[in-house]
């Protein structure tokens, strides 16, 4: 026979992980360190790109005064300079990343213990048949 | 009002009945219309602008996931710019390259604010955005808004200046570049804008989550002086040419068409109708779980007209025979 309360709870769980049970078990699958250490190596590459891009743009931007200060200036300096600013700029978004993704992974923990719990009450049900 | 809740209750009954064809209907529907007015606006690329290619662009879009759309939508914008001059392109290249790299990495749920953001101006009801995306989203949401009215005074900028920036002489297409984006970042109405929609989304949102009666209606409210107010004041700072009129009149228009999203996305439940399929031992289950509808709409009444023929079975015989 169809236990209709067994029924609903299939279906909750069945509807929990077509939604955000995929993306949760991708998640899953990794360590919480590992996880978030790839999430901020891809926040590095991306801001990265982003300070390229901005280097691009201040050199297009300024560009007749680059190319005039460009034998006048202490470029060991210059480049020490922009160097600082990328590590800043990484760092920051790094540091925004970190918190952002260890802040994901946590609800990830809550909802996966939310769902072996209900497992875990799915096979009571059976046992008691 | 109680004609008004019902019709809410048969909107949101046939939602849930047909949710699978609206949702395409909607995203067919809202990216024509955003690639319709991109080629108004900045239609340089006259092959872009043909109806055929719109529908079929608007078709894709209507398959696909939602930020699609986005994407979609600023390759339009590239592809038109690039057209009007190089500098331009690169100049929207450089911002949208930003905006995705750094922002949508995080949320990718919000990017549909950037583009409904100059949508709204273009239909001058802007004001709508930050109390909508208060009432509806969380502050993050601000970052997105940015983007968008960054995205909506570049394109009236390049739009406004297309003959200034078409000259083919040497000398002006080497600063073109620096024209632009001083021009771009330099705009002071741009930066009170966003800094006005930014307090005024915080304050929707603060106010909408206060556990009192009416919150929404109160945040509403509260938006549209907040961001009046706001907005007169950047004037006064920066002196943004800014129409009093108009921003009172676009305000009474957003709030009109608040009160609407309110009616309808108040109380708003996210459930809806799912289908699952999973196995035990015993049986395969195919599941269609519908949400229940909370208010009920009336059962049709059914008046006898003519008595006799209650005696009569559903073929028209008579029941004594």
């Amino acid at each position: 026979m169809l236990n209709e309360e067994r029924v609903i709870l299939m279906t909750r769980m069945a509807a929990y992980q077509q939604h955000e049970g995929k993306e949760n078990n991708a998640i899953n699958s990794y360590f919480r360190s590992d996880y978030v250490g790839f999430q901020v190596l891809k926040s590095v590459i991306s801001a990265t790109i982003v300070y390229l891009i901005l280097v691009a743009a201040y050199v297009m931007y300024h560009f007749s005064e680059v190319l005039q200060d460009v034998y006048n200036t202490d470029l060991m300096a210059t480049a020490r300079k922009y160097l600082v600013y990328y590590i800043l700029l990484v760092a920051v978004y790094s540091v925004i990343s970190y918190i952002i993704y260890s802040i994901r992974y946590n609800r990830m923990r809550g909802n996966m213990r939310a769902y072996y719990s209900c497992l875990k009450k799915l096979g009571r049900m059976y046992e008691k048949e | 009002m109680t004609t008004l809740l019902e019709l809410r209750e048969y909107i949101k009954k046939f939602y849930v009945k047909f949710e699978l064809y609206i949702t395409y209907a909607w995203k067919f529907l809202l990216s024509l219309i955003a690639f319709t007015m991109i080629g108004n606006k900045i239609g340089y690329q006259t092959n872009l602008t043909k109806l055929p290619i719109l529908l079929m662009a608007a078709l894709l879009c209507s398959i696909m996931p939602a930020n699609f759309m986005v994407v979609l939508s600023s390759g339009f914008i590239l592809a038109h710019l690039y057209k009007l001059s190089l500098q331009c392109a690169v100049v929207a290249l450089i911002i949208f390259l930003l905006m995705f790299l750094l922002y949508f990495r995080f949320s990718p749920k919000d990017t549909l604010a950037v583009m409904l953001t100059p949508m709204c101006f273009y239909l001058s009801v802007p004001y709508v955005i930050p109390i909508a995306l208060g009432l509806l989203s969380t502050p993050a949401s601000i970052v997105s808004m940015a983007c968008g009215v960054i995205v909506t005074y570049m394109i009236s900028y390049i739009s406004g200046n297309a003959t200034v920036l078409t000259a083919t002489d040497m000398e002006s297409k080497a600063t073109q570049f620096q024209t632009i984006l001083s021009e771009l970042m330099g705009n002071k109405a741009m930066w009170v804008c966003i800094a006005s929609f930014a307090i005024t989304l915080a304050v929707v949102y603060l106010i909408r989550r206060m556990s009192v009666d009416h919150s929404w209606t109160i945040a509403i409210v509260a938006g549209a002086l907040t961001n009046i107010i706001c907005l007169l004041i950047g004037d006064l700072l920066y002196s943004t040419q800014l129409s009093f009129g108009g921003v009172i009149g676009k305000t009474i228009l957003s709030v009109i068409i608040l009160f609407v999203i309110q009616f309808f996305a108040f109380n708003l439940d996210y459930s809806r109708v799912e289908k699952v399929q999973f196995e035990d031992d015993e049986y395969y289950y195919y599941v269609k779980a519908v949400p229940k509808v909370s208010v009920s709409t009336p059962a049709p009444k059914v008046k006898k007209i003519n008595q006799s023929n209650s005696n009569r079975d559903y073929r028209g015989r008579d029941r004594g025979e």
